[in-house]
């Protein structure tokens, strides 16, 4: 009884911590995203598998970005109870979204740091991290890879 | 070697192609990480203990898959592709794997 009580009351607390904290860590990287988002505006992705103009090249090398990211309690619990009754999970999907973001965006520092200018072929991969744990509270754990090629002109 | 996931080495030309190559690399994590892991899950936001270990990871597969196409005597790895696959509890495999090549003018041949 006592330990069931103690139960309830550890899954109350980290739903108000994951309440309180996951929401603040959210903001604080979107406003982050955005801010290096705008200042990386010299550096073009593209998905492609040839690159144009090969007569312009200088050098090329593989880069990567990559990020493992985590959503919070609170959103882990709403979700779960979204799973049951369908339609778009919609922390799931910020959550890839930042993640998604944040790889890209140290792809493209990647770049910056070689000189480049340009990313040709930019593919990502994802893989839930959460199935790695035992994974009773179906923890939202991803991991995304960026990568590419960055291209370097003469 | 001349790394790429494009599939020539732009301003170069491709003189054969030598076969697949490929490195991998099965890691798992350690209980540090996994205390600081599972306190992320409470708040959110980016685990670095496992970013960190994926990239370490990711860069032996890399050399791993570098190795043998250097064994054959390879200029470049052409069209490199990842997949990261959960492969047990608490375990992750990274995997790498691109086409070797052989560059007409040699790995430092001038570009046309």
């Amino acid at each position: 009884m006592i330990v069931q009580l103690f139960d309830v009351i550890l899954f109350a607390a980290g739903l108000l911590v994951g309440l309180m904290f996951g929401s603040l860590n959210e903001q604080r990287h979107l406003r982050s995203l955005v801010v290096r988002e705008a200042s990386g505006e010299d550096v073009m992705l593209v998905n492609l598998r040839h690159v144009t103009d090969p007569e312009t090249v200088r050098d090329a090398q593989m880069i990567v970005g990559q990020v493992v990211i985590a959503t919070d309690y609170w959103k882990t619990f709403i979700t779960s109870l979204r799973r049951l009754v369908g339609g778009e999970l919609g922390a799931a999907r910020r959550l890839m979204d930042r993640a998604r973001r944040e790889a890209t965006l140290r792809l493209i520092e990647e770049a910056r740091m070689l000189g480049a200018g340009e990313i040709w072929n930019v593919r990502y991969e994802s893989t839930m991290i959460s199935q790695m744990r035992d994974s009773k509270a179906g923890a939202m754990q991803v991991e995304i890879l960026a990568w590419g090629t960055a291209v370097r002109r003469r | 070697m001349i790394v790429v996931n494009t599939e020539t080495v732009p301003g170069r030309e491709i003189a054969s192609v030598l076969g697949l190559v490929q490195g991998n690399t099965i890691r798992a994590k350690h209980l540090g990480r996994d205390i600081a892991a599972s306190f992320k899950n409470l708040v959110g936001g980016e685990i670095r203990g496992y970013t960190e270990l994926l990239t370490e990871a990711r860069r032996q597969a890399i050399e791993r898959m570098v190795g043998q196409a250097a064994e054959l005597g390879a200029d470049a790895v052409v069209n490199v592709r990842f997949t990261t696959s959960a492969v047990a509890a608490g375990a992750a495999e990274l995997y790498a794997y691109g086409t070797a090549v052989r560059l007409v003018g040699g790995a430092a041949g001038a570009v046309r």
